[in-house]
Order: C-alpha cells, then sequence, then structure tokens
C-alpha cells in the first residue's frame, strides 16, 4: 500500500477516535466507582455520601510541620487534630485543650488535654504526642517554614499523659496561632530521625486524630479522606443527634486549571469552589438555584510597602501624598472586576481588633499635591517634584509575569506623575528581586501580599527587628515596636484592644505602606451540601464537619 | 566500526562535561536559591531568616567547584539527587514528566513525517502547480507563525467555542484513571487533550519538513542518474517512486536523529500554554525557581540524547551512502 | 523544528575580492533577487515596517505610558481604538506601534553579535581544520549549543538588569554555534580550492587568506543565514518575552503583548492575536528575502 494512503487510514483512525470522546457522555460517573448512597432525608443530618472538594495542585506532602503548601494543609487540617480552634470572633477556644491555665507572669502555660482522644490507629493521643510536635519544629535538623511558631518557647514538657507545659521566654497573646499545628503521632515517626521526616511515610500518609482519616493519594487525580467515627469531637458537634463529621468520604480532586475548576462546579463534579471574580456574576444570575453563595473579604491584603530609610520616602508627608494620590479603586475595577475593597489599615474589620474610626485615605491628587509641597518640594523644568537639586524619583522593584502586579505598577507611575513624581518600575525574576533588591534594601518601592494569622499581632511585619523577615521596608517606629511588644504580652483582649487601635492610629498616620486591596472572595456550595454554612470571617465556606451531602 | 562507535561515544563524554559545567556555573551565578521559593508563599508566619539555615543545609553555599564535583560524583553513582522545591527524589519527577511529553512528541515525529514526506515529494514533482505554490505558501506562513499564537489561536477559535467539548488545557479529565473506566476511555480521553497541542507542534513542524523534502526532491530529480533513468525508457512513476524517492528521503530520514533530544527535552511553550505536564515545562519551572538538581538532571538527558541523535544520524549515513568514509 | 542549514556548495565562481567581476556580479545578483516577486514583496513590507518604528512617536495614536482603566477591553472598531483596548485601557494599535521597536531592532543586533562571533569562530577553526586548534574550538561551539536559552537568560536576566539589550546580547550569544559550524564547513571545502593554494603559493598570510579570500566566497550561505537569522532572533526575542523573561514592562514587545493577552484570551482575544500576526508578517518577509537572496546568489540551484 503506498505510503499516502497508509498515512490517510491512519489519521482518519486518530480522527475517528477523537470524535468519539467528544460524541460520548461528558460526565456519567462509573458505574464501578466506590460510592455510598447518599442519605435520603434532606432535613434531617445524616451519615453518608460524599464531600467532592478542589485541590488546586498537587500538594507537597501531608506533614503539619513540614508542608510549605496550603495544599497539604488542606489534607492535614481534616487528618490530624489542633490544640485550640477559633471561633468567629477569632477567640481561642478549645479543641484537644480542654482547658489551660497561665502562671502569674504569664510566662507558663499548662494545658490540659482532653482524654480519651485516639488517633486512627487506635492508639491514645497524650502530651507526649503534643510535645513531639513542636519539639521536632524546635530540632537543629529541622527544615521546614514554621520556625516562627516555636520562637517564643523555651521549652515544652509532657508533665504528664494529659498535661503540657509551655515554657514561653516572654508572655505571648498570639501563642495560641503560634500552637495551632495539627499534632502528629510520635509513633509514626518511630525511629526517624527529624533531618529525614519528609522521607518518613507518615509525611505522605498522615496519622492523625481529627473527623477524617486518609485514605489514598493518586498524583494528579485526587486525594480521599474516610470518616472517622471514632472522632473524639464527634457527640461535641453532633447535630440533631447524629455525630459529626456527616459525610462519609471527603474528596479532593486535583484541577490545576481554572476553566476545568468552574467546569467541574457548574457540571455538579465537585461540590464547593471559589470562582474567578468574573465567573461569579455570571453564577449569581444564571445558577441562583444550584447554588448557595457566601460572600467574604481575605484576612489579609495586598500593599505597597515603602523603603523608609530612602531619601523622599524617610519623609512622612511623601508617604502620604502617595497614599492619596493611588487611584486604588481603579486597580480594583480594572485589574480585579471590582471584588476587592481597599482596606483601612493594616487589621481587617473582621479582627476584633479593628479600630472602626480608622478609614482609608480617599483618593485626592488635590491634598497630594499640597503634601509634597508642605515637605519642601516644587516642580521642576520636567514636570517632577524637585527639593534640594533631588528629583522625587523612586524605583519599584517587583517580580515579573504577574498582571495584577504589572498592573499595580503601571497605574501607580501613571497617578504619581501627575503629582511630581517619577517612578521607574523595574519589573524582574522574583529570585533577582529578593536578592538583588529587597533583602539588601536596594530598593524604593516594592509590592508585596500577605494572608495574615488570626492573632492581630504583626510584628513580623512592622518591628523593627524583623528587617531580615517581612519587615523590608524597614519600618522603624519606637512607638509601634512597644505598642506590639505589649499588644502581644497583655493576654487579656480588652486589655489588648486599645493598643491595638493605637497601632492602627500610628500605622495609619506612618503610612509605611500603602494598603492596596483585601479579595473579595465568593464561595460557591452546591445545594447539595446541607447543614447551614459557616461563614467564617477571612476564610469563607468553612466546617466541612458540620455539612452533610443529600441530594435533594 | 566498533572503534569508530566507542572513539564517537568516549569524544562525548568530556562534551557532555563542559556542558554541564558551564550551564552549572552561570546557573549558579544567578542570584537567590531554592530557599527563596518558600517566601514566594505570602504566608506571613513563615520565618524568613530560617531560610537562610536552610540553604548552608542543602550545602548551597559552598563554592561551585565543590558543589559541581559533589553533584557529577553523584551522578556517576546513578543519583540525581532531591528536588529542593518538590521534595523527592528527582528520578521520580522525571519518570513521571517523561511520558507526558514522550506521548506529545512521538505522536508529532509519526504525524510530521507521514504528512510531510508524501506532500513534499508531490510538491516537487509537480513543481509550479497550484498545489506546489499552495504548499509552499502554508509552509512559509507555518514557518513565520509563532507556535505560541497559533496555539492561543486554535484556543480560542477552537477550545472556548467548543463548549467544553474541546478542553483548554490540562492533560486529562479529572477522575478518569484505568481502574474506573478501562484503558479505551483513558486513551480517548488523553488524546482529547492532545488534540490541541498536537496540532500547533505538528504543524510547526510539518512546514519545516516539507519544504525540506520537496527540496531534497527536487535536487534529487535534476540529477543525472535521474535523467538516466527517463532515458532508459522507464515509466515516469517508476523513475520517481522507486528511484529518486529513495535518495531524496535518505537527507530527511537521517535528519531525524537530530529530532532525539526534542522528543524528550519537549517544549517549553507547548506545555506552559497547555499546563502539559512534560520535561520542558519541569525544566523551566525548575530553572525560575533555582531548583538545581532537577535542571542539571534535564540538561544532562538532552545532552546526552543530542549527542546519541547526532551519533545515530551520522551512523545511518555512513551506512547507507557508500561514498562517505570515517575511520 | 530544527533542520539544519544545508550546506550549500557554493559554485566555483570565484568571488574573491581580488577579481575584477565584482561590479556586474553584484548587479547580476541584484536584478535576479529583482524578479523573485516574494522576495521584493518581503522587502518592501519590512522597509515599511522598520520606518513605522523609527517614526513610532509621529505615527501612534496614543502615547506609550497611556492607559486608563475605564476604557479598558473595548473591542477592535470602537472609535478611536482600530484594534481595540486591552484590560487596563491600553490602546493594541498603539501598542503594536511602540512594541515594533524592540521586535525590530533585537532581530538586526542579535543576528549581528551570532553572525560575528560565529563566522570569525567557524572561520578560524574551519581554516585549521584536523589541528587541535580545530577541536577545542567546535567542541566549546558544540558544548555551548546542547544548553537551552533559557538556562543561561535566567542568570543574565536576574545578575544584570532586564534590559532589551541584555536580552539581544543573550540571543546572539547563545545563537553563534551554528553559524560556526555553517561558516567552518565552508571553510573546510575552500581551503582546498585552486585559488586558494595559489594564493597561498604566492605567498599570503593565513589572516589575508581567511579575510580576503575565503570569506567572501563563503559569504554567499552567510549572508542568507544572517537575514534568516534576524527573524529567528525575532521570534526567539518573542519567545522569551512570552514566557516572561523577555522584554518587561513598561516597556513592550510583540512577544510581550501575546504573553499578556493569553491570560485574558477569554474577554480580549484581540490583544493577543494582533501582536502575534504582526510577528508572522515580520518574520514571513525576512523568510522571503533570506530565500530570495539564497536563489540571487546560486542561481544553479533551483529551489
Amino acid at each position: 500500500m503506498q505510503r499516502s494512503r497508509k498515512v490517510l487510514i491512519f489519521m482518519s483512525l486518530l480522527l475517528a477516535g477523537s470524535l468519539l470522546t467528544a460524541c460520548g457522555p461528558k460526565t456519567a460517573p462509573p458505574a464501578g466507582e466506590n460510592k455510598t448512597p447518599a442519605p435520603a432525608a434532606a432535613k434531617k443530618p445524616a451519615v453518608g455520601g460524599e464531600l467532592i472538594l478542589i485541590m488546586e495542585k498537587d500538594p507537597d506532602n501531608f506533614n503539619s510541620i513540614l508542608s510549605t503548601t496550603a495544599y497539604g494543609d488542606y489534607v492535614y487540617s481534616y487528618t490530624n487534630s489542633s490544640l485550640f480552634e477559633y471561633t468567629d470572633k477569632w477567640e481561642p477556644k478549645g479543641h484537644l485543650a480542654e482547658s489551660w491555665s497561665f502562671s502569674p507572669d504569664n510566662k507558663t502555660m499548662t494545658i490540659k488535654l482532653r482524654p480519651g482522644v485516639k488517633f486512627h490507629d487506635g492508639s491514645d493521643l497524650t502530651a507526649d504526642d503534643v510535645v513531639f510536635t513542636f519539639k521536632s519544629i524546635m530540632d537543629k535538623d529541622y527544615t521546614g517554614p514554621r520556625r516562627n511558631n516555636v520562637k517564643y518557647i523555651q521549652e515544652i514538657t509532657a508533665v504528664d499523659k494529659t498535661t503540657v507545659r509551655v515554657d514561653l521566654k516572654e508572655p505571648n497573646a498570639a501563642i495560641f496561632s503560634h500552637l495551632i499545628t495539627p499534632i502528629l503521632s510520635k509513633k509514626a515517626f518511630e525511629g526517624v530521625a527529624v533531618k529525614d521526616f519528609d522521607k518518613a511515610p507518615a509525611t505522605m500518609k498522615p496519622m492523625g486524630s481529627g473527623p477524617y482519616k486518609f485514605v489514598e493519594y493518586v498524583r494528579g487525580q485526587y486525594v480521599t479522606l474516610e470518616r472517622n467515627d471514632n472522632w473524639f469531637a464527634k457527640d461535641l458537634n453532633a447535630k440533631e443527634g447524629v455525630a459529626a463529621p456527616f459525610p462519609k468520604t471527603v474528596r479532593y480532586k486535583i484541577i490545576p486549571e481554572s476553566a476545568t475548576q468552574q467546569a467541574a462546579l457548574e457540571n455538579g463534579e465537585v461540590d464547593v469552589h471559589t470562582p474567578e471574580a468574573s465567573a461569579v456574576g455570571r453564577m449569581e444570575k444564571d445558577m441562583k438555584d444550584k447554588f448557595t453563595f457566601v460572600n467574604y473579604e481575605r484576612n489579609g491584603f495586598g500593599y505597597i510597602s515603602f523603603n523608609v530609610e530612602r531619601p523622599h520616602l524617610n519623609i512622612k508627608e511623601v508617604r502620604q501624598a502617595l497614599d492619596f494620590a493611588l487611584d486604588k479603586q481603579s486597580v480594583i475595577d480594572g485589574l480585579m472586576d471590582g471584588r476587592a475593597v481597599i482596606p483601612a489599615g493594616p487589621i481587617p474589620p473582621v479582627s476584633w481588633a479593628y479600630d472602626p474610626s480608622i478609614k482609608a485615605r480617599a483618593y485626592d491628587v488635590a491634598k497630594a499635591k499640597e503634601l509634597i509641597a508642605k515637605a519642601g518640594y516644587k516642580l521642576n523644568a520636567q514636570g517632577i517634584a524637585e527639593k534640594d537639586g533631588q528629583p522625587l524619583k523612586l524605583g519599584f522593584y517587583a517580580s515579573s509575569g504577574n498582571s495584577l502586579i504589572e498592573g499595580i505598577a503601571l497605574i501607580a507611575k501613571k497617578n504619581w506623575l501627575a503629582i511630581g513624581v517619577d517612578l521607574d518600575v523595574q519589573l524582574m525574576d522574583f529570585n533577582a528581586m529578593m536578592e538583588n533588591y529587597l533583602k539588601p534594601g536596594k530598593f524604593d518601592v516594592s509590592f508585596s501580599g500577605f494572608t495574615l494569622s488570626l492573632d492581630p499581632d504583626q510584628s513580623s511585619l512592622w518591628h523593627s527587628t524583623q528587617v531580615a523577615g517581612f519587615n523590608r521596608g524597614r519600618y522603624n517606629s519606637p512607638k509601634v515596636d512597644q505598642l506590639l511588644e505589649q499588644g502581644v504580652r497583655e493576654l487579656d483582649q480588652n486589655k489588648r484592644k486599645p493598643i491595638y487601635s493605637e497601632f492602627q492610629k500610628v500605622l495609619q498616620d506612618d503610612t509605611p505602606a500603602i494598603f492596596v486591596y483585601a479579595n473579595k472572595y465568593t464561595d460557591t456550595i452546591s445545594k447539595k451540601v446541607k447543614g447551614g454554612i459557616r461563614n467564617f470571617p477571612g476564610t469563607g465556606a468553612t466546617d466541612i464537619y458540620g455539612w452533610w451531602v443529600s441530594e435533594q | 566500526m566498533a572503534r569508530y562507535l566507542t572513539k564517537r561515544l568516549m569524544n562525548m563524554i568530556p562534551l557532555l562535561i563542559l556542558a554541564t559545567m558551564i550551564a552549572f556555573a552561570i546557573m549558579q551565578l544567578a542570584p537567590g536559591g531554592p530557599e527563596n521559593m518558600i517566601l514566594a508563599g505570602e504566608d506571613a508566619s513563615i520565618d524568613p531568616s530560617a531560610l537562610v539555615a536552610l540553604r548552608e543545609q542543602w550545602g548551597l553555599n559552598d563554592p561551585i567547584h565543590v558543589q559541581y564535583a559533589r553533584w557529577i560524583g553523584n551522578v556517576v553513582k546513578g543519583d540525581f539527587g532531591y528536588s529542593y522545591f518538590q521534595r523527592r527524589p528527582v528520578v521520580d519527577i522525571i519518570t513521571e514528566a517523561l511520558p507526558n511529553t514522550l506521548q506529545l512528541s512521538i505522536v508529532v515525529l509519526l504525524l510530521s513525517y507521514s504528512i510531510a514526506i508524501p506532500i513534499g515529494i508531490i510538491s516537487a514533482v509537480k513543481q509550479y502547480s497550484w498545489f506546489d505554490y499552495t504548499v509552499t505558501g502554508v509552509a512559509f506562513l507555518g514557518q513565520a507563525a509563532p507556535n505560541y499564537w497559533v496555539a492561543l489561536l486554535l484556543i480560542y477559535y477552537v477550545a472556548m467555542k467548543s463548549g467544553g467539548t474541546i478542553p483548554t488545557n490540562g492533560i486529562t479529565t479529572q477522575g478518569i484513571n484505568l481502574e474506573t473506566y478501562g484503558w479505551i476511555s483513558v486513551l480517548l480521553d488523553r488524546l482529547k487533550y492532545m488534540l490541541l497541542p498536537l496540532s500547533v507542534m505538528v504543524f510547526g513542524s510539518l512546514t519545516g519538513l516539507t519544504r525540506y523534502m520537496r527540496s531534497s526532491m527536487l535536487e534529487v530529480l535534476k540529477e543525472d542518474y535521474t535523467r538516466t533513468a527517463r532515458a532508459k525508457g522507464l515509466a515516469e512513476k517508476v523513475v520517481i517512486y522507486k528511484h529518486a524517492l529513495r535518495n531524496a528521503i535518505l537527507p530527511i530520514v537521517t535528519v531525524s536523529g537530530y529530532q532525539l533530544s526534542t522528543l524528550v527535552g519537549g517544549s517549553v511553550i507547548i506545555e506552559t500554554i497547555f499546563s502539559w505536564p512534560g520535561i520542558g515545562r519541569i525544566s523551566f519551572d525548575a530553572v525560575n525557581a533555582r531548583d538545581y538538581m532537577v535542571s542539571m538532571a534535564v540538561l544532562l538527558m538532552a545532552g546526552v540524547l543530542t549527542l546519541v541523535g547526532f551519533l545515530i544520524v551520522d551512523i545511518v549515513y555512513v551506512m547507507v551512502d557508500p561514498r562517505i568514509k570515517y575511520d | 523544528m530544527a533542520v539544519p542549514e544545508t550546506n550549500n556548495p557554493v559554485e566555483v565562481k570565484d568571488r574573491s575580492l581580488a577579481s575584477q567581476k565584482d561590479d556586474s556580479q553584484l548587479r547580476a545578483v541584484g536584478r535576479r533577487f529583482l524578479r523573485n516577486k516574494a522576495a521584493v514583496f518581503g522587502l518592501s513590507v519590512l522597509v515599511l515596517l522598520y520606518l513605522v518604528a523609527i517614526f513610532a512617536p509621529y505615527l501612534a495614536p496614543f502615547p506609550l505610558d497611556f492607559l486608563d482603566v475605564t476604557l479598558r477591553k473595548l473591542p477592535p472598531g470602537t472609535p478611536g481604538h482600530l484594534l481595540g483596548t486591552d484590560h487596563l485601557g491600553r490602546d493594541v494599535l498603539s501598542r503594536i506601534i511602540w512594541g515594533s521597536r524592540i521586535s525590530l531592532s533585537v532581530g538586526f543586533i542579535s543576528m549581528f553579535m551570532s553572525v560575528g562571533i560565529g563566522a570569525t569562530w567557524g572561520a578560524i577553526a574551519g581554516y585549521y581544520g584536523g589541528s587541535w586548534v580545530d577541536i577545542a574550538m567546535m567542541r566549546v561551539a558544540e558544548a555551548i549549543d546542547l544548553i537551552p536559552v533559557y538556562f543561561l537568560l535566567i542568570t543574565v536576566v536576574s545578575v544584570f538588569r532586564p534590559s532589551i539589550f541584555n536580552i539581544m546580547l543573550i540571543i546572539g550569544l547563545t545563537s553563534w554555534p551554528s553559524i560556526a559550524q555553517l561558516v567552518r564547513g565552508q571553510f573546510l571545502s575552500l581551503r582546498e580550492r585552486d585559488y586558494t593554494q595559489a594564493s597561498r603559493a604566492l605567498g599570503a598570510t593565513d589572516s589575508r587568506l581567511i579575510f580576503r579570500h575565503i570569506l567572501p566566497n563563503a559569504a554567499a550561505p552567510i549572508i542568507v543565514a544572517s537575514t534568516l537569522r534576524i527573524a529567528s532572533g525575532i521570534m526567539a526575542e518573542s519567545s522569551l518575552s512570552f514566557l516572561g523573561m523577555g522584554t518587561q514592562p513598561p516597556a513592550v514587545s510583540w512577544g510581550q503583548m501575546v504573553s499578556l493577552g493569553r491570560s485574558f484570551l477569554r474577554d480580549t482575544p484581540w490583544t493577543a492575536m494582533y501582536p502575534g500576526l504582526a510577528i508572522l508578517i515580520t518574520v514571513l518577509c525576512f523568510n522571503f528575502v533570506g530565500d530570495g537572496l539564497r536563489d540571487a546568489l546560486d542561481p544553479k540551484m533551483k529551489r
């Protein structure tokens, strides 16, 4: 047979094959798949069914002290339990910890563990496991990212099977968020040196005491979790007499592409998702009856930080002027489809520490020009503000490849030119930016984003000792340092509130940074999920162990 | 022949060492390191100063030649190291990504050759016909069109308009695996995802190949021996397919050896646009994340295959063309 | 796909600069070139494009740094915006005109570097062919050829500032090996030709032989390769910019525009389509011209 004919036949087969796929059914689940039937009655919570969630990328591992990605967290936050949890008001409440007390000098914390807690393999969870978890982080061979959690711990010991004693270097109100790390099973890591933890089997097959047991992880496909029938908190979270959790299995489908995620959500292949801003509008209009929408603001922000040691930026009025001159709303409208709010200050409104009297500066070019003039600048022949022969030229350094950051840089450049500031935008490889410009402080303006912890303490961002850390802007305010230190040492929330109020006011006035946006997210949950959606401030729809699935 | 082979293989080794040394040194010159990538996560609870210790522990502060010697020493023992970023052995990462790249590149190779050869031949035989002009025109267009642009065109006009039938990217539909669906479903599902990247890649390579085949055929058709065959009174068809073809095909087929490394190396651009988890993409990501072990391993693999490819081409040339002599 | 540059055996015509027939040869080449319609078309379009690039400030409807969020995502054909606007309200047509400056100049500069280094390297290696000089030089060339561009590029863009010049530098520095191999091949064959032997017998020095006798004869494939190298330089910059390693905002290049357009493909596909089209046209024309030159310089090879 001639070559060309062979080719033709081969190609038609290939074509036919691909067409077949297009014609076939798109989403019918396989007959053979293990599927426990969903409970029949919608009104009453019942055990059964499968809750399907999305995981955007393959996780690095499921070890609560080693994982550096959010995806590992998705799993170990359900397979392992923490000492504490947080209420909707961001106050700590006991989980594995039944009660706790502080010594009079607040430097020693004694935690009493709930008795009778068992790991999924049946062994007891004792104080030894708690100590093991945190001591592993404190170990010199530890290579994970959680060292900050143990920074204030001098020593941690198991007094008896259910009592843990934490000796702090100084009193620290944020200790609850530091001790939030889900507890590992000491037995599961028996015989493994800390430096070899990432190779231990228990790192990929987590052994915990949480509401769900780890079943399997198929790379690129899914992670499956199964209900822990002996969860220690099952009765505490019971609903109408049925013990928690309710879905028999939880499955995370690994779907890296946003278009595919969206399709999966709309097809009913997954139950919960946080869609892109552009999709939410459409869904709210067309799919009101299929989904519940939960709107929330991110506990975090994107901000432009100033290197306050540099000329021009060491003048407060200049920084304030830059804040007035930046049209943040245009950033939100143009780059984020309007799905964000301008943060009032460093502490988000959902926190108990937020001071409502703090407001973000409005977009006011006239005010900005006034401040620049007040700082002693005059416009030169090129239209650039100048003082003592020095034109107001600033270098903006950010990482390349991110259209949001690019957009912010360009909008800032344009906005600030209107008040006579010449912004030189340099976008580059992340590593180069960090090593060449940010770490050594050779920059004027930079952009960062952070997701915060639930404790209002932001020492890592603003304290003068954190220059090697996240305080790259080298902000050095003795007043703020003092407030941060006070705030963290005071354990009584009522006494902490005014301290953080003061903190916000000083920061607002000093303007070491411009808070540009706090994302607004919308979690969409399939109507198949019942049980009342708890909207956790800053994180959205959570609390899967309060939900049950039902077809009705 | 055996002596020639051994000599060539021996020559490959210093070349590979040279290439890897240059690449290693230059990559290390780039500021930063894999420990910085942890900072990219925007997590305020991480302690950045701990990264300094991490770097030390990973041996990244040692002088370059020490690090290189360590790497080469390990490679010789078969240990390609550990990915800093993914915290698992490099070999695992590569063996996972390799089949994905191969799926695309092998099919591209087969399709391009089986289309380019007949079209090139017909184009040459019917020189100056409308067929020839069309083919040449399309070939020129194909060579000038950036592949990422063609990819985006296809994504927009085909995938986005198809309402989900043709996926815009990715490699597999969620949940379709061998156990529950059987291999036919998996195959068809994979083909669906391969459709667009394949089209772009085939289009790109077809054009060059077709022109090459055409010009090779044109040359052969003007050679003396072709005229002799015609003069001998043989039918035109026989002249073309039996005599000219055999000679014209030679350069094309032999040249395919040069494709060996691209088979395995994959295309960074295609894999990035279509989110295809192949070698090209993991290599590019590794270079960006300063994941040195992964990028060096991929470089070594690609380097070896490139050189082996050259070797194969040279050997085939020797075998088919008795005029060429090697010592 | 990488098809090796074919080694066209140079015609026996002696084109050394010592020959007197230069003038009419050049005219003959020119005439043959002009007869090639595609080549002429390509050349004219290229001249037009380069004029646009040079006069960009006068031709672009909007200045380079213009943006207006309230004018975002307008489709092509909207009054005032022939090719539409992007997500920041920037006029696509203007950006294409401004972007031409980088996209077009990168081709030339990287070509000069690559041919400059490659031709010299290959000439020396080829002239001393067979000796250890040749072997060592070609080994280094092969080693560099093995390394993918982005390996080296990542260092350059991070050590030095990611300027356009650096990108041109890097493209030039990584693409010279194939030119070197081409030139070396030429030299190997030309070395043994009669006129070379003759000149040598007459006492010409090595460098004189290299630069006045052999190189001009090798010129034809080098010229063709150079023209095609401009096109591949433009492609390379656009690909690198597409991957995020090339031209950075606020500067603009066509590849960068396509890359940005990718993120907004569903809403504003025109922001990716038109710049890509510009690249297509440019490279196509360079290919036409290159092919035309090849035919004009070696008339016996009918392609």
